[in-house]
């Protein structure tokens, strides 16, 4: 990092108020050196200015030397508050300190570290439903502010509206070594959302895959950067759809019973009972599915497929297999047999 | 993938209103009649100039792996084009392309291109790198560049600006605040100016022999007469500029500035006063 001074000229101030004016001061005490924050520009070809006084470290003074100097980045490193030496000349002496001060580096990109997705976020289809990104920033670095998120998506059609509350009058701020959230609502366009979902049963493969493109910049005075973060994304029926989706599952799987068997039940078990059973198992093993699935690291494997059970189309298979019990499973199990 | 505007609007935006978003670099055609606006995003926005207004007509996106420093307007072969001069996967390029967004040709660099000019007349373009404070002659026709010159003592080599009737160049030193010029024909170079901050573009008008030169460390315009014995540093307009990181001169004697800070374009008068911006003020 190199720095060039220039000398701007004799300003009446005493007051340097924090946190706008960064204070250093030379060893022997006898200059203090104010970096004016709000002055740092960003400029093309990976430089960044700032406006720096010089004043007499004794109180009572009331003038100051203005300077405007010019940071020249050279390699690869963060922009991050570090302790840079400086030197000042006055007539016949010459004084040495040291200031902690923000530096920039427009090389280094991706600043923000963010989290990879280990699935695919669950969006219900029947109305918003908010995600939270998380993003972190490192130790030791100047902190983060986010100003604007924009979005473009594999299937723009499976969507009605993304919204986020950040912008550059209401940012995210990340500081130095911690963690934010940055929430996004999504609200799926119904029907072409489950399509789009309709025959992606596995639980890891996403529905549709968000680009979202967070802009933001450190602080103070970073420059603006874009960072790409993927947002996988898995649609979701809802608690009505995936009833319907049940109640059509036992209804189709109590008719195959009673075709297969003539009857609805065991033998002299009351048609009501055998309903009821069936809505209260099928409710069950769909309860203990999506658990298992959404909470756990286990996995519903239904005829060698391992599937979704809060999706429309597992659930009513789901459904209608536990309803339709033995007759219906051995039924469909020889079908598939003769059909590989 | 297909980008929607699918955010909400913000507070005083309104519905249709022309936008533009940090603006880095600009250029005109010969006569001034088209401005092209490169941002910070790699978006080249094409502007027809009009008396009172620019219309934006179309826009580019350049390969996000192109990070631009300068920029020049070249018409060749019948193809209007411009070049662009920066870095890519860490190495030099100069890299041509058409109005429309095709790449035509580009021309590789060990090190860093920081500045362009083209000239009309004698049809050549020259680079400079700031790393290793070089000049190159681009050879248009084919994919080579030739060593011209090496400027003793620069430390950042940035913009460059080509006075093709007096066979010099300008160039600026990013980190020194300095303009230097190079004569081709004595092969010599020298402190033009200094006392700047930044200086981030350069503009030479052959008809009155001034260069300009924007500088957003110092917020401001500057202008210099290149004829001068003893040239001399002077404000062409500051107020109100935030950012201005780059400029272009008009037809009309009008000057655009891309204020990077007010993500505008300022376009000025031969005499400083505001004319008209893009977006335009209510």
């Amino acid at each position: 990092m190199s720095f060039s001074v220039r000398f701007v000229g004799f300003e009446s101030r005493a007051d340097f108020p924090q946190p706008r004016f960064v204070p250093g001061q030379t060893d022997d005490g006898t200059f203090r050196l104010y970096v004016d924050v709000d002055s740092i520009q960003q400029v093309r070809f990976n430089a960044f200015t700032f406006t720096a006084y010089v004043a007499d470290a004794k109180p009572g003074g009331q003038k100051a030397a203005q300077f405007q100097i010019t940071g020249n980045p050279t390699g690869s490193f963060r922009d991050a508050p570090v302790r840079v030496s400086f030197h000042i000349k006055d007539t016949g002496s010459s004084a040495t300190g040291v200031i902690l001060m923000p530096v920039y580096n427009a090389t280094k990109t991706d600043l923000l570290q963010v989290e990879e997705q280990k699935e695919p976020a669950y969006v219900s289809i029947s109305g918003n439903s908010p995600v939270l990104l998380r993003m972190g920033n490192v130790p030791d670095a100047l902190g983060i502010s986010v100003t604007n998120l924009a979005v473009s998506e594999g299937c723009p059609k499976c969507w009605k509206r993304i919204s986020s509350t950040v912008n550059e009058k209401n940012p995210q701020n990340i500081e130095p070594g911690s963690n934010a959230t940055l929430p996004i609502d999504l609200l799926p366009n119904t029907i072409p959302a489950l399509m789009q979902g309709a025959l992606v049963i596995k639980p890891d493969i996403p529905h549709d895959t968000l680009t979202l493109m967070v802009t933001y910049h450190t602080v103070p005075g970073g420059a603006d950067k874009k960072q790409s973060v993927p947002l996988k994304i898995r649609f979701g029926p809802g608690l009505l759809g995936l009833a319907l989706a049940l109640c059509g599952g036992i209804v189709l799987g109590l008719t195959a019973r009673y075709l297969l068997t003539g009857k609805l039940g065991k033998d002299g078990e009351k048609a009501v009972h055998a309903i009821l059973s069936a809505f209260v198992f099928a409710l069950i093993a769909e309860f203990i599915g999506v658990m298992m699935t959404a909470y756990g690291n286990s996995k519903l494997v239904l005829f060698d497929l391992d599937i979704d059970p809060r999706q429309l189309f597992p659930a009513f298979i789901l459904a209608m297999l536990v309803s339709g019990g033995s007759a219906v499973v051995g039924w469909m199990k020889g079908m598939l047999g003769k059909a590989t | 993938m297909l980008l929607l505007g699918i955010f909400p609007l913000q507070a005083g935006e309104e519905p249709g209103r022309p936008r533009l978003e940090r603006p880095i670099m600009v250029d005109s055609d010969g006569p001034g009649s088209q401005l092209f606006v490169l941002d910070a995003w790699g978006t080249l926005h094409e502007f027809r100039v009009a008396k009172n207004s620019l219309e934006e007509f179309a826009s580019i996106t350049l390969p996000a792996s192109l990070a631009a420093s300068d920029m020049t307007y070249l018409p060749a072969g019948g193809q209007e084009s411009v070049l662009i001069a920066g870095t890519q996967m860490g190495r030099g390029i100069v890299a041509r392309y058409s109005l429309d967004g095709r790449q035509l040709q580009t021309w590789a660099f060990r090190n860093i291109c920081s500045g362009i000019d083209f000239g009309a007349s004698s049809h050549t373009a020259y680079v400079a790198t700031s790393d290793s404070n070089e000049i190159y002659r681009l050879d248009l026709q084919g994919t080579e560049s030739k060593y011209v010159a090496r400027i003793p003592n620069a430390t950042k080599l940035g913009p460059l600006a080509l006075d093709e009737a007096g066979r010099k160049i300008f160039i600026a030193d990013v980190a020194v605040g300095a303009i230097y010029q190079y004569s081709l024909s004595t092969k010599a170079s020298r402190v033009l100016v200094s006392n700047l901050s930044a200086p981030t573009a350069l503009s030479f008008y052959p008809e009155t022999g001034r260069l300009y030169i924007a500088d957003p460390g110092r917020r401001a315009i500057f202008t210099v007469n290149t004829r001068s014995s003893q040239p001399v540093l002077t404000e062409f307009v500051s107020e109100p500029l935030k950012s201005p990181y780059g400029m272009a001169l008009l037809s009309s004697d009008r000057m655009a500035v891309a204020d990077y800070g007010a993500n505008s374009i300022l376009v000025f008068s031969s005499k400083a006063q505001l004319l008209f911006s893009f977006p335009p003020k209510n």
